[in-house]
């Protein structure tokens, strides 16, 4: 994949691009909502690797974690009307939908049962178990990373795993100092969003 | 008082040390900048622990496949309803086809219209639709970008969802030989993003590219056919011969 930001080629549109996306993604809830099956599988090519990846980090078997993934679509569909765009985006739906079935995978065969809290058995909507919950925060926060798009995801990736500083960033992508820092803000206010809406879909 | 710069305070988040000096210091007295700093140390502790095995992976096939399964045993259900409710722009399916898990695409009249860029929106349903054939999710008609090096040519760009993975088809035929060779981009306008998915020979009309999974196609939604000399860079060269928006 090449990428470049050559910033004087594309023009800057008056238009507010976010929110017109989040219009655009709202509109598939709505559409979902309303039964049209093409926005499932716009949804599903939107999320699938994100609720199989936490479902794979969590039960660590690839078999497992496809029919998790099966269970949280076809669960997705079956309750579109619970789905509501106002309380918030369709992932973090999702995610608390995934964060279920994963809790009704370990309660489901005996071996498994000290994976599930006495919490988690009354009110299957809140996994307690700690690791769990950071597994979802993080893949999460890998989503939201590479939907980040360039440049911001390779200036934030630059920032958390690379030892370079902004100002090495900058010097290293030929990018001034100002521009490397406005990506920097943006990159964590988004992810910061992220984490919100989803931590708030619990 | 005068308050931290929200961007110090995101480098102070990366424990960095911003090169305002008072930054570090209000922190230390503010609540209120502290807190940001606080919550965006949250985002960056779980971003840096972000390791290998959370990055994404994507399902295997058999899964959509699985849940048109399950779901076709919904069907007469879910034909009941939408014929019952249809949304309004949402285009109800021919009732020979609600049985199937086909998917149909919709005229959503949402409209994305940015600045000049864009020349028309084209929506079509899937009449003639069979399994596994495209859902046209977005399209986009390409003009000829001003001053660019081929005025008199069109061509369009559609967004197709195959299998639930998307792919870019695009449409130019009458393109005059190039300098170098034509490459197809998607760009995000609003932060200056580009994804080069491939080249496009001058001599074929039509062709399709995949588009990376994940890539957030609400924001990349500017399709770009540019001009590339062999040069061996592989940014743009900045001679941009067909422009347009992708809308749904």
């Amino acid at each position: 994949m090449r990428s470049a930001q050559p910033v004087a080629l594309l023009p800057r549109e008056s238009c507010d691009t976010q929110r017109v996306s989040e219009q655009l993604v709202a509109d598939l809830g709505r559409r979902m909502v309303s039964g049209d099956e093409s926005a499932l599988e716009q949804i599903y090519a939107q999320w699938s690797s994100l609720v199989y990846t936490i479902a794979l980090r969590s039960v660590r078997n690839p078999d497992d974690a496809a029919d998790i993934t099966q269970a949280v679509f076809v669960s997705a569909w079956r309750s579109r009307a619970t789905f509501d765009p106002d309380a918030g985006p369709i992932s973090a739906w999702l995610v608390g939908i995934t964060r279920r079935r994963i809790a009704d995978h370990y309660r489901a065969p005996a071996k498994n049962r000290e994976f599930a809290t006495d919490q988690s058995v009354e009110a299957p909507t809140l996994v307690e178990d700690s690791e769990s919950v950071s597994v979802v925060d993080r893949v999460v926060l890998a989503d939201e990373i590479s939907r980040l798009g360039p440049p911001t995801d390779q200036v934030i990736r630059l920032a958390f795993y690379s030892d370079m500083t902004h100002s090495q960033i900058a010097e290293h992508l030929d990018v001034p100092l100002g521009t490397v820092k406005t990506q920097i803000r943006r990159g964590l206010s988004k992810m910061r969003a992220r984490l919100e809406v989803t931590d708030a879909a619990l | 008082m005068q308050h931290c710069d929200p961007e110090d305070l995101a480098l102070l988040a990366l424990g960095e040390t911003p090169d305002g000096v008072d930054a570090a210091s209000h922190v230390e007295h503010c609540e209120l900048c502290q807190a940001e700093v606080r919550e965006l140390s949250r985002v960056v502790t779980i971003g840096r622990s972000v390791g290998i095995d959370d990055q994404l992976v994507a399902p295997p096939a058999s899964v959509w496949a699985g849940i048109k399964a399950e779901l076709a045993k919904d069907a007469p259900e879910i034909a009941g309803e939408s014929a019952a409710a249809p949304a309004s722009n949402v285009i109800p399916m021919p009732a020979r086809k609600r049985r199937s898990w086909l998917p149909t695409a919709v005229a959503a009249v949402m409209c994305l219209v940015l600045g000049g860029v864009v020349g028309g929106v084209i929506v079509k349903s899937n009449e003639g639709g069979t399994p596994g054939s495209p859902v046209i999710v977005a399209s986009a008609a390409l003009e000829p970008v001003p001053g660019g090096p081929d005025p008199q040519t069109t061509g369009v760009a559609k967004l197709e969802l195959v299998d639930g993975e998307y792919v870019l088809r695009v449409d130019a035929s009458g393109l005059r030989t190039p300098d170098g060779f034509y490459e197809v981009w998607m760009m995000d306008p609003e932060n200056a993003g580009l994804i080069a998915v491939g080249s496009f020979n001058a001599n074929q009309a039509s062709a399709t590219f995949p588009v990376p999974a994940g890539l957030p196609i609400t924001s990349f939604n500017s399709v770009d056919i540019s001009d590339e000399p062999f040069d061996g860079d592989p940014g743009h060269s900045k001679v941009s011969v067909l422009r347009g928006t992708l809308t749904a």
